[in-house]
């Protein structure tokens, strides 16, 4: 294996948007290599002790959504297409947002959440789910990252 | 040869001669005006080339000869930036110039471009106009209506006109060869990644070929030794796949033996799926959780 250490910045907060960062650490995981995430910007969201159960999915200025934008845009779309597709993945026994999260965590994935961005939202490492093991800056993340990949999505 | 014919011959030369000499007199006399004609005209052509002279310099005062160095230039442009294939098109549709032309000059057509025109020239006397300017106008003022009636027939019009036309002809590019093939020969491989490999063992074992000593053997060439608690993991793996025909991944792992993720890592730190594979004798699990 020619990168034996992958760190996966996340930074935007839909469902659509966070599961290929989930799926990316867990098979890292899965194939040996270490993994970190580091969340940050609506990133946050998806480590967000009361958000996480209610992320939804990205639809206005989608291009890949069927749906025209302007009804995309109408209040409520983006929580039917998030319940929707909420269940679509647990027929397809794809654990929620929170278990993943719990799942990436034991199965050794590190998770930290971005200082600023923290800053920025007001939240507080008390507001974040208990697997974030530190807020971290720019520079201590490519400490942590350091000799490894970068993926940023 | 007999002295009678001699004769003859000589009688016929000497006709002959009497003939040239007689059409050499005839050119001679016609050569005779052209002389005259000669002297005459050249005292003419002094005063015209002079008048011409005086002509020539009076234009190139005026700024003609000017005018026709930038006239060379257009031209030129004209022949360098168009081919002949455009100029027929153009004298093809002469007439329809010409007939637009025409239209355009009507005294009507002219007086309504001059007070068009007028009103540019006091254009910067205006005040500004916004949204509700533009609503007053177009809903209070009947020559405002008018003119956008007549401006819509005109965008009518234009509309029409362009759906009639044919496409506008465009130069053609030239075409890009495509590289010559032979009909039987490969195509030119593709170049890719090489296919990560699969280990050689992690496959499946039939029950003949596995024992719990193969998993020992196989963890001991990984480094590890393995207790009871993986074995019994191992041995659970092997069943499922057994039983279902595909190897559990981890969620599934965790979901039949009631172990959470925390304890499966910790039992198979490295890759567990696939190491946990590897010692039962089964291929590897698929999936991405």
């Amino acid at each position: 294996m020619p990168h034996k250490k992958m760190s996966i910045i996340v930074a935007k907060g839909g469902l659509d948007e966070i599961y290929p960062a989930f799926i990316l650490a867990s098979g890292a995981r899965q194939s040996g290599i270490e993994a970190n995430m580091f969340f940050t910007f609506y990133g946050l969201n998806a480590v967000h002790d009361e958000k996480v159960d209610h992320l939804h999915v990205n639809l206005a200025g989608n291009a890949a959504n069927p749906l025209p934008t302007v009804v995309a845009g109408l209040p409520g779309m983006e929580a039917i297409a998030a319940k929707m597709m909420t269940k679509k993945m647990k027929a397809l026994d794809i654990p929620a947002p929170r278990e993943m999260l719990k799942m990436l965590d034991e199965s050794g994935v590190d998770m930290y959440a971005c200082k600023l961005a923290m800053e920025m939202f007001e939240f507080t490492k008390d507001d974040l789910v208990p697997q974030i093991r530190n807020v971290l800056t720019v520079g201590e993340f490519y400490d942590v990252s350091d000799g490894g990949q970068v993926i940023f999505t | 040869m007999t002295t009678a014919s001699a004769n003859e011959r000589l009688d016929a030369v000497e006709a002959k001669l009497d003939d040239i000499s007689a059409q050499l007199q005839i050119l001679v006399d016609a050569q005779r005006p052209v002389v005259e004609l000669r002297d005459e005209v050249g005292a003419m052509a002094g005063d015209v080339l002079r008048t011409s002279i005086e002509q020539l310099e009076f234009l190139e005062q005026r700024g003609y000869f000017a005018f026709l160095r930038e006239l060379k230039y257009l031209v030129e442009r004209v022949v360098e930036d168009y081919d002949p294939g455009d100029l027929h098109e153009l004298a093809d549709n002469a007439a329809n110039i010409l007939d637009t032309v025409r239209g355009l000059t009507q005294p009507s057509v002219m007086a309504v471009a001059r007070a068009a025109a007028d009103t540019f020239s006091s254009a910067e006397q205006r005040a500004p106009v916004g949204v509700i300017g533009l609503m007053r106008a177009v809903s209070g003022d009947k020559n405002v209506q008018r003119g956008l009636a007549f401006g819509l027939d005109l965008l009518g019009e234009v509309g029409r006109a362009v759906a009639r036309a044919p496409r506008m002809s465009r130069k053609q590019l030239a075409p890009v060869e495509r590289p010559k093939q032979d009909a039987k020969a490969e195509p030119a491989p593709v170049r890719r990644t090489p296919a990560a490999e699969i280990p050689d063992d992690c496959r499946f074992l039939p029950d003949a070929e596995w024992t719990p000593d193969v998993a020992h053997a196989a963890a001991s060439a990984l480094g590890l030794s393995l207790t009871d608690a993986h074995m019994s993991l191992v041995k659970r793996v092997r069943s499922e796949y057994l039983e279902s025909g595909s190897t559990p991944n981890i969620r599934k792992i965790t979901g039949v033996t009631g172990l959470s993720t925390r304890e499966v890592y910790a039992l198979f730190p490295q890759a567990p799926g696939k190491t946990i594979a590897r010692l039962a004798g089964v291929p590897k699990p698929v999936g991405c959780l």
